[in-house]
């Protein structure tokens, strides 16, 4: 399925209140991170769509929740399966490596805080998070298909 | 670890003969073959096949016989021509669930469909992932993903530090399944008009998702005038150029039995192909 | 209505010839009958035009059905989200999106939305063009850039360019679906090989296709060198019926890099083709109901 450059400008589209939840500093936030493992102190996954893992770091409660991701084995628009249930997981902030076009534009449409630059750990990118250290995303930094192939 | 993917924008350049010259003449690599559709790299490199996988497709629609009240709303409601007396015509289904959820009796489901093989295979030039499709059957491009994912974790097990892939023709979906993390690709080019077009649209899809790619044009004499206009298209797109190999008839001799040209190596071919390896080992 | 003769020219392999061959016999065909119509039915890579430069007249372009929302009657359930296998809708609170390139046009969001929310609107898949070289109809679909699916466009170009007298189908490399969407039309496959190892496999994935459709077909060896025994024992095992070779000629590959088809390189070869149609025909018309197996016309 090549996509190159058709569809890939984003619609803007109305966000009612309530999808943009967490802004910074609004309380309680759920940062998702993709990752290859079930646990923090796995290491990342370079890949949104087809990640293994969405690990859920719930800054209240200061515990991290495992969810498999479900797009890893889909048959096509396995970015946006994945943003849909990450959405659905009431999810505001994603830490990711790659992110393609369809992805970003339902994460954009949601509301969710996408940033990139991530590295080494689960644990490891949630700190360079905290520490400002990432870059905040708001184009896409991938091609579709990226993660169908890419290694982790 | 490195991989070399070998590509053409139109089918029959020589990119199969040449991926298998690559595969004599590197040392301490894994060879893929991601030409899924039509894998002709084991004619050539004859693998003794050590281990096979069964690979499915999407799931298609299974009609349980006993639960089907025989309403016909399946096939009314298909738009893939895919149903026909209650039962479902695999090769036509898309997979869209549609008469699944349309069913009044519960009676259809999806099942993955098995619609191919990759084999792990030992030969003399090294440990070798190739595949097999059934015809007609879609999802090359996840095929291909298999392919490489398989050939990675072959060159991390043995410790190998290279990948030489022979990828599909054309620009659809199993060549973009090729492009990611791959560290260059090698264009085996024809001079020919519609090879020039092809080639044109190849670089252009690789610009886009900026894979590195290095030029060789294939059977260079046979139009001249051809190879300068890809020399010119190479030159303005910054494309590095790897070589020319002239037309040889001891390609097609040594194609014929199955064997690898570069066994005479005294062949204008095999010369010409050890320049351009020499070439090609610069850029990794 | 006319009599009428569809044949499809395919290849297991790219770059077995098949489109120089292709284009051949069109231009035979067309000196010797009345209405003689070239489809080029590759829609990724349309290559016809290089050796038959019709003029073009007409363009149409080919929609398919997408789902359009009717956002004053979504109330945001995301059934259709959910049902649909393609991930090609995401329903957000207030912001239904449709990915209409992931879409297989399957009529599920459609038909199945509990609000009848869902319109259904169209999308631009990519053109057929059609135009003449003398008295031969030339057509020929285009696919946009980033198009996954082929089919479509392939149907219609036939619809509109398939008619009574000579077919002839320049079907895309390969043996997949859009392949057996090609072929799935013709009265009889034309499978062009060259005599390697690569031809002999690649003619055996293609022979089993058309076996699987129960249609009947012929080879034709490309670049024949005189040793073609590899082709040949394929074909008395398997009982497809050898229409007739081309020898290598190296002009003809210089004619080819030009925009030459075979036939105009070298016109003597134009019997052949003449021949191959002739005895196209009567396998066709051999077969008339009684199911002669695909076996009739067999080799000498």
């Amino acid at each position: 399925m090549l996509q190159v450059g058709a569809d890939s400008g984003f619609a803007v589209l109305p966000v009612r209140a309530g999808a943009t939840a967490g802004e910074a500093g609004a309380g309680r936030m759920k940062i998702a991170v993709c990752s290859q493992g079930s646990t923090p102190g796995a290491m990342i996954d370079s890949r949104f769509g087809r990640c293994q893992y969405l690990l859920v770091y719930d800054s209240e409660q200061k515990n991290w929740q495992t969810l498999p991701a479900p797009g890893c084995n889909s048959g096509g628009g396995a970015g946006i399966e994945t943003a849909r249930f990450l959405v659905g997981q009431g999810v505001q902030v994603l830490l990711a490596g790659h992110v393609g076009p369809n992805a970003m534009r339902v994460l954009d449409a949601a509301g969710v805080q996408v940033y990139t630059g991530i590295e080494g750990t689960v644990e490891n990118s949630l700190r360079l998070y905290q520490a400002n250290r990432l870059t905040r995303l708001t184009a896409p930094n991938a091609a579709p298909h990226h993660g169908l192939a890419a290694r982790v | 670890m490195r991989e070399i993917v070998v590509l053409s924008g139109k089918g029959g350049t020589g990119k199969t003969s040449f991926s298998a010259a690559l595969a004599n003449l590197a040392e301490g690599k894994v060879l893929a073959d991601a030409d899924v559709d039509a894998a002709n790299l084991h004619l050539v490199l004859r693998p003794r096949v050590s281990e096979a996988y069964p690979f499915y497709g999407l799931p298609v629609a299974y009609i349980d016989r006993d639960r089907c009240g025989q309403c016909g709303q399946c096939a009314e409601f298909c738009r893939f021509q895919a149903i026909a007396d209650f039962s479902v015509r695999q090769e036509k289904c898309e997979g869209c669930g549609v008469c699944a959820h349309i069913c009044p009796g519960g009676a259809i489901e999806r099942r993955p469909r098995q619609v191919g093989e990759v084999y792990i295979s030992t030969t003399v030039a090294g440990p070798m992932v190739h595949a097999a499709l059934v015809a007609g059957a879609e999802n090359s491009g996840k095929l291909v993903a298999e392919v490489r994912r398989r050939a990675r974790a072959m060159a991390r097990a043995e410790n190998l530090s290279l990948i030489i892939t022979d990828g599909p023709p054309g620009i659809g979906c199993p060549v973009l399944s090729c492009l990611p993390d791959c560290d260059l690709a090698v264009l085996v080019a024809e001079p020919s008009a519609a090879g020039v077009h092809d080639l044109q649209r190849l670089l252009q899809v690789l610009q886009h998702f900026r894979v590195p790619a290095a030029v060789v044009i294939n059977k260079w004499d046979i139009a001249v005038q051809r190879t300068r206009e890809i020399e010119q298209l190479c030159a303005g797109r910054q494309v590095p150029l790897l070589g020319r190999i002239p037309f040889d008839s001891t390609v097609f001799r040594c194609l014929q039995q199955g064997q690898c040209y570069l066994n005479v190596p005294a062949a204008p071919a095999s010369r010409a192909t050890r320049q351009v390896w020499q070439a090609l080992q610069q850029l990794l | 209505m006319g009599e009428s003769l569809t044949v499809a020219v395919a290849s297991g392999k790219g770059g077995t010839g098949k489109t120089s061959l292709a284009t051949s016999l069109a231009r035979v065909a067309s000196a010797q009958y009345e209405r003689v119509a070239y489809l080029d039915c590759d829609v990724e890579e349309p290559n016809g035009h290089i050796f038959l430069p019709a003029t073009l007249e007409r363009k149409e372009i080919i929609h398919v059905e997408v789902p359009e929302i009717d956002q004053e009657k979504c109330d945001y359930c995301g059934y259709c989200a959910q049902i649909c296998a393609f991930n090609a809708l995401a329903i957000l609170p207030g912001a239904p999106l449709v990915f209409a390139n992931l879409c297989h046009s399957c009529a599920g969001c459609w038909t199945l939305c509990p609000q009848k929310a869902i319109r259904v609107g169209k999308r631009g898949i990519g053109v057929v063009e059609t135009g003449h070289l003398g008295h031969m109809e030339f057509w020929q679909g285009r696919l946009d850039p980033g198009v996954a699916t082929s089919p479509p466009l392939i149907d219609a170009l036939q619809k509109r360019g398939l008619g009574p007298g000579i077919n002839i189908l320049d079907a895309p490399p390969g043996t997949s679906c859009p392949v057996v969407r090609t072929v799935e039309r013709a009265d009889f496959v034309l499978l062009v090989t060259e005599p390697t190892p690569f031809g002999r496999h690649d003619l055996e994935l293609a022979a089993a296709m058309v076996r699987q459709m129960g249609l009947p077909a012929g080879v034709v060896i490309n670049r024949s060198s005189g040793d073609d025994g590899i082709i040949e024992d394929f074909c008395r095992q398997s009982g497809l019926p050898l229409l007739g070779r081309l020898p290598w000629e190296r002009r003809v590959a210089e004619g080819y890099a030009a925009g030459l088809c075979a036939v105009e390189v070298m016109p003597r070869w134009r019997p052949l083709f003449l021949d191959w149609l002739q005895r196209i025909r009567e396998i066709v018309a051999g077969r008339g109901g009684e199911g002669s197996a695909g076996n009739c016309g067999a080799e000498r």
